[in-house]
């Protein structure tokens, strides 16, 4: 999925900085960024949902998924093709 | 050039700190502010403010709380209940002259604090309501959701069907930092507003807040509104382009909240 909506998500939800903190699916998240905590978790997972009007079950999520940006970009992947 | 007066208040043996933001001169109106909860009422605080700021600079006088166990207030959040809230809006409101206020009254709900205002005598008031919570069910379960996260991502697996089963076991349980009591959890899971909550109010604005502007407002929220219409009340739900500042990691005060809101209570003017 390339349209860019989950860095933007990210960014937003994490009040990133572009320029200091690009991401690429590289970028690590869980435990690499301080801002990074269950809160800012429910949010991109609500976030997500809204803005690809999926449901992601409570179940469905562990660490794996938010390890970087391009696993959560692969898990949506899987969740939107369903 | 208006005044912001903070103060301690006794409600029923409870000390409630309360900021009156006071106009130069007679209010026009007073618009008391339901507050949001928990880790809302922190990130909601600079918005509040300013715009409380706002709108006394435009001639309304308008009161800011803390309620039990939060905030500056006296308490402890493990020890709040629901109906403490309630009677803390309505001892706010009796000793602030909200109720027999000549003129325009008006509540600005923030999130949650929409729960609240069934509290108050609403006849004639107008209502802002900031990205509303209309069901305290959802809510806590979105709420509880924080908790699961961080139990997973700890290695741990909690539910938000278990959770709530603990609670009406009697159980107190930690969520992001704050100690939730069972009476709590289970009062704000069965609040609910609707319609015939706001069949008295003189006009209702329902502000939601998305990245893009021109968007429809969530189902639930643009339902009141058409309800509350189809009942001859005044009453709009708008999407406003500003950030989901309740929630957003750093504190956001969008500017568009703060004139939006003042232009709904006091018929557009929007002081410098």
């Amino acid at each position: 999925m390339n349209d860019g909506e989950i860095e933007r998500i990210l960014t937003e939800i994490l009040a990133l900085d572009p320029a200091s903190t690009p991401l690429d699916d590289d970028t690590a998240l869980n435990g690499a960024l301080p801002e990074f905590d269950s809160m800012a978790v429910v949010s991109i997972l609500t976030a997500v949902e809204d803005h690809y009007g999926i449901v992601i079950d409570d179940d469905e999520v562990d660490a794996e998924i938010f390890e970087t940006v391009g696993t959560l970009k692969r898990f949506v992947d899987g969740k939107v093709a369903g | 050039m208006s005044a912001c007066e903070p103060a301690f208040v006794d409600i029923e043996g409870r000390s409630l700190f309360v900021v009156r933001h006071a106009p130069r001169g007679e209010p026009r109106c007073r618009v008391l502010v339901l507050p949001p909860f928990a880790e809302e009422a922190n990130r909601c605080r600079r918005l509040t403010a300013l715009s409380a700021r706002a709108l006394a600079a435009a001639g309304c006088e308008t009161l800011v709380f803390d309620l039990t166990g939060t905030g500056d207030s006296g308490g402890d959040f493990a020890a709040a209940d629901w109906q403490t809230w309630r009677d803390d809006v309505r001892g706010i409101a009796a000793r602030f002259d909200w109720p027999r206020a000549p003129g325009r009254r008006a509540v600005l709900a923030v999130r949650s604090g929409l729960l609240l205002a069934p509290a108050l005598d609403l006849a004639g008031a107008a209502l802002v309501a900031w990205q509303p919570v209309l069901n305290g069910d959802r809510y806590l379960q979105q709420f509880l959701r924080t908790r699961v996260m961080a139990a997973k991502f700890a290695g741990r697996s909690e539910s938000v069907k278990e959770l709530l089963e603990r609670f009406r076991g009697g159980e107190a349980l930690e969520v992001a930092g704050y100690t939730l009591s069972p009476a709590l959890a289970l009062a704000l899971a069965a609040a609910r507003v609707d319609e015939s909550d706001f069949a008295d109010l003189s006009a209702t604005t329902l502000l939601e807040c998305k990245p893009q502007a021109g968007g429809q407002p969530s189902a639930p929220v643009a339902a009141l509104a058409e309800a509350l219409r189809a009942h001859g009340h005044s009453a709009v739900a708008e999407v406003l382009a500003a950030e989901a500042f309740w929630s957003t990691q750093e504190i956001s005060a969008p500017d568009v909240v703060v004139t939006r809101t003042v232009a709904a209570l006091t018929g557009g003017e929007v002081a410098p």
